[in-house]
């Protein structure tokens, strides 16, 4: 148990009534797996909920998704038979799903999707497979915004740490005060910057692409170097904006712990400061960021579209953005679906794991 | 120094970062708006990498707008081919190459055709020497496939017009295809030679043979063209081509570029900095953004710009059925017309200046003809206040709600839709308008619909204008007045994918549009019902031009050099066309 803490947080509590017997009864499945399996179920219905609930928002936006593509080709001058276009309405209407009623194409897009993993033919990029155009882009999405955010979490962390520990020096307030100015500067102003000076003033990084256009994606050194390389710049942009709300939040943490009574007592014990600072404030100050990072990398699968059109990077911001520009119905819900699961899963295995890292939290029948 | 001291931000040192970062920043915006004779930090930008996987100096590079199609080229399908990233521009070759700009056509794949006397029968001969990138030769085989296609697959994109037109087609030998259409058309040839949209698409049979045609992808695609895919990738985010050394034409075309690569454009201010870094020949990001184009051409003496004259004027759409009811008789779309500032659109909206715009279409020399004076004399396109609050009483909107005149028991409100975002100035004309018309005593809303939005309120008649451009018009007027046919007319709330979204329902114009499907329109008998159509469209203004509407082009001549000019344009030099690739041929290196 960590030093001087509060009671501890009961998850999944029963409400309380009289104790009938101390002993289980036979069969009886113990606190964790009853707690586990609940859990369970409880995040089956809302994926179920989120599934239906984004389902049905895409369905029911205005307007009608084949004339929104044959408007787009007229526009671009790839369609232009002025007359008798029905077969190619309804031809396409099948194709994409969009035929029946509301109720079959629930029924057919969840068998589909539980069924197959399908969510039908793009109309970004007809015939192909909305899954297949996610995971081109996915991979890319995961290095780039994933890598951003677990150093931007982790820096963060440390550094809202030290701030909030040397809260008295001068380089914590300056540091503190630079981490409030970025973390309201947009990402996208930031890349902006980084791009003129590091990439066009001074040449120092790529700032155009996501690996050297000159290599073929393979498993060697120089071709992950290359991605290193050009992924660091807006690695950059995303991090120096997230770490520092990270690190405000951590510091925030941090300064509340510095006032409990279990930290003078830590003090009056004569523990060192070094271990006053990661076995009873780090660990405190940590937990609820442990939260909110699996949050956060739920998250990641959705992209940054601003970062990737600055940077010609080639992940799933771009790809959900055009998606619903174009009312690409399939796409755009097989994102979302992916980041509902990313969001759902990741808090799931948190709540499950949270026993683990902190021993505060306990399952109680 | 006390603790809750030291819990609070100091102030000066706030202000301290926030001014560091705030330097910061200016000093790198600074840097990219840098006047002309701070010109150093630009040409240090040279330094950074272009990125290209091919030497630069062989290499032509243009950025066209995103895309998600990465392996398909499949002309047939939607979104089956990425058009713009080189298939449709610079690889698949047209049969004639039309220039609007000054009315020549150059024949290409195609060398002359002719149609029987009575226009049921028209004949094409190929050009002998043609092939395909892989060596099999281009022949009439190939065209007779492609077409019988489209007839045998109602579901493909160009079918309808396919089904509508052709009876039958063959190949009366290698290099002669003949159509049997379904009814006189002296306007069949239109397809071999349009510069957009519905221009004949030809597939080589060999490949084709025994597919799908609705799904398959055609990867890697065989082409005429002088170039063939090297590669293209949905991680580099680019095609890349490169010259055929085989191709069938290279005696009389020899583009200098050994490669071409066509890559997805990042954000305005990354193509600007690409641009200046002379990374860039040409992007789609910057085209018509006059306004960075300046900026660029103030610290980059290597640009060639070209306004290309586009061939849709930016105008209304008038919805007859809309909501407001105004615009159910013409005195109502006049009423609108003449509460247009068009001088003022033309002059400070549009960048560069342009022209009004009264006809609906562009006023290329070889087009004028189509709108003489003795029509067009008789309609007022001036703004006119006056004119415009008496057509409206004449409506019987003479009662008022606060400054808003009612119209049929309901305040006069109006919703203007553009598929351009807010700063762009189809938008920014309609919000011009919108100041006049309140003058008038008339509310008007102006929503931006970009991507597909503004397609589904355009076509299933959710708005009372549309402020947007007036298309059709590619070799005679016939083929716009065919989108305001009232037998397209369908009631606000379908989807008119069929044409007419405006909704008119003019039997004289249908009329006219009936009896100008039967002529042979270059015959000088026909000019009278022309120019009385021209004359009843303008008197039911169902769609009120504005402006004509130049698009200005800034090339890189760091690089390649021979850019369109006025004196030399090419065929029709916009990227986004099919007609893109004589521009290739004018190309020398610049020898960088």
């Amino acid at each position: 148990m960590v030093a001087g803490n509060p009671p501890a947080t009961v998850l999944d509590d029963e409400p309380a009534g009289p104790q009938l017997s101390a002993v289980p009864r036979k069969g009886a499945l113990n606190p964790t797996a009853r707690y586990i399996l609940r859990r369970l179920g409880l995040y089956l219905i809302t994926l179920w909920g989120s599934l239906s609930a984004s389902f049905f928002f895409f369905r029911m936006l205005p307007g009608d998704p084949i004339s929104g593509i044959i408007a787009q080709l007229q526009t671009r001058g790839q369609y232009s038979a002025i007359e008798g276009s029905q077969d190619m309405v309804e031809h396409y209407r099948r194709e994409f799903g969009l035929d029946g009623s509301l109720g079959e194409q629930y029924v057919r897009y969840f068998q589909n999707v539980f069924t197959r993993f399908d969510f039908g033919p793009s109309v970004l990029s007809y015939p192909t497979a909305s899954t297949d155009l996610i995971l081109r882009a996915l991979p890319w999405t995961l290095v780039l915004i994933g890598v951003s955010t677990l150093l931007g979490w982790l820096l963060g962390i440390l550094l809202g740490t030290l701030t909030g520990w040397r809260r008295r020096s001068r380089w914590a307030e300056w540091v503190t005060n630079t981490a409030l100015v970025f973390s309201h500067v947009p990402s996208y102003f930031v890349a902006l910057v980084l791009i003129i000076f590091l990439a066009y003033r001074f040449s120092l990084l790529p700032a155009n692409g996501a690996y050297d256009a000159s290599l073929q994606p393979e498993w060697s050194l120089e071709f992950f170097l290359s991605v290193i390389k050009y992924a660091t710049l807006p690695v950059l942009a995303t991090v120096l904006v997230s770490l520092s709300g990270w690190m405000l939040s951590t510091r925030a943490l941090v300064v509340s712990i510095l006032g409990e009574d279990f930290l003078t007592f830590a003090n009056a014990k004569g523990l060192t400061p070094r271990r006053i600072l990661t076995s009873y404030v780090m660990r405190n100050a940590w937990l609820p960021q442990i939260a909110a990072l699996g949050m956060a990398l739920g998250s990641v699968v959705s992209g940054n579209v601003l970062i990737e059109r600055l940077f010609r990077y080639p992940g799933v911001g771009n790809l959900l953005v055009d998606s619903v520009v174009i009312k690409d119905v399939n796409t755009a819900m097989a994102v979302v679906t992916l980041l509902i699961f990313m969001v759902l899963t990741i808090n799931l295995i948190i709540d499950l794991c949270l026993p683990l890292i902190d021993p505060r939290v306990k399952f109680t029948s | 120094m006390t603790e809750s001291r030291n819990h609070r931000i100091n102030r000066r040192s706030l202000i301290a970062a926030t001014g560091g970062a705030s330097a910061l920043a200016l000093a790198g915006i600074q840097g990219a708006g840098a006047a002309p004779d701070e010109v150093a930090p630009a040409a240090a930008a040279v330094a950074q990498a272009a990125n290209l996987p091919t030497p630069r100096e062989q290499t032509l590079v243009i950025e066209s707008d995103p895309t998600n199609i990465w392996d398909s080229f499949n002309p047939f399908i939607p979104n089956g081919e990425a058009g713009g990233f080189g298939i449709a521009t610079i690889s698949r070759e047209l049969l004639f190459y039309t220039n609007a700009l000054t009315g020549d056509i150059k024949p290409w794949l195609g060398r002359e055709y002719a149609y029987n006397d009575d226009f049921t029968q028209c004949t094409l001969t190929l050009h002998p020497d043609a092939k395909w990138s892989d060596g099999e030769p281009f022949t009439a085989d190939d065209v007779v496939f492609s077409q019988t296609l489209l007839l045998e697959n109602p579901a493909l994109n160009g079918a309808a017009a396919a089904i509508r037109d052709i009876k039958a087609v063959s190949a009366s030998d290698a290099h002669t295809v003949v159509w049997e259409l379904t009814a006189p058309n002296a306007r069949f040839h239109y397809r071999f030679q349009s510069f957009f949209g519905d221009q004949i698409k030809i597939v080589p049979k060999h490949l084709w043979e025994g597919q799908d045609a609705g799904t398959f992808t055609f990867n890697p695609p065989v082409t005429t063209g002088p170039y063939t895919l090297v590669e293209a990738s949905s991680s580099k985010l680019h095609y890349l081509w490169q010259k055929n050394p085989d191709y069938w034409n290279i005696a009389e075309f020899n583009p200098a570029p050994e490669y071409v690569l066509f890559r997805q454009m990042g954000e305005v201010d990354a193509s600007v900095q690409e641009f200046l870094a002379g990374n860039v020949d040409h992007s789609a990001r910057l085209r018509a953004d006059y306004l960075n184009q300046q900026m660029i051409e103030a610290q980059y003496d290597k640009t060639s710009r070209f306004d290309f004259p586009d061939p849709c004027p930016r105008g209304f759409h008038f919805n007859v059925d809309s909501p407001s009811g105004l615009f159910k008789t013409p005195e109502g779309r006049w009423a609108v017309s003449h509460l247009i500032d068009r001088e003022t659109a033309a002059s400070t909206i549009w960048q560069p200046a342009t022209r009004t715009a009264t006809y609906p279409w562009a006023d290329y020399e070889s087009w004028k003809a189509w709108a003489p004076d003795e029509v067009m004399s008789q309609f007022d396109l001036t703004l006119n206040v006056d004119k415009a609050n008496e057509l409206l009483d004449q409506l019987g909107a003479t009662e008022r709600d606060g400054d808003t005149r009612v119209l049929d028991g309901k305040p006069l409100r109006l919703t203007i839709i553009s598929p351009r975002v807010t700063t762009d100035p189809e938008f920014q004309i309609a919000v011009a308008f919108a100041t006049t018309a309140k003058e008038a005593g008339i509310d008007v809303e102006v929503k931006s619909l970009p991507g597909s939005a503004y397609g589904d309120a355009f076509n299933s008649g959710q708005y009372d204008i549309a402020c947007a451009w007036i298309c059709g018009m590619q070799f005679d007027p016939y083929q716009l007045y065919l989108g305001y046919h009232s037998r397209n007319y369908v009631p606000v709330g379908e989807a008119a994918n069929a044409g007419n979204v405006v909704r008119l329902q003019s039997a004289e114009l249908d009329d006219l549009i009936d009896q100008l499907a039967d002529v042979d329109p270059t015959a000088e008998a026909s000019r009278p019902v022309f120019d009385q159509a021209l004359e009843v469209f303008m008197r039911e203004l169902p769609s009120a031009p504005i402006i004509q509407t130049p698009y200005p082009l800034l090339f890189n001549t760091a690089y390649w050099t021979g850019w369109p000019t006025p004196e030399n344009p090419a065929e029709m030099p916009a990227d986004w066309l099919s007609t893109f690739l004589p521009v290739l041929g004018l190309l020398q290196p610049a020898g960088e």
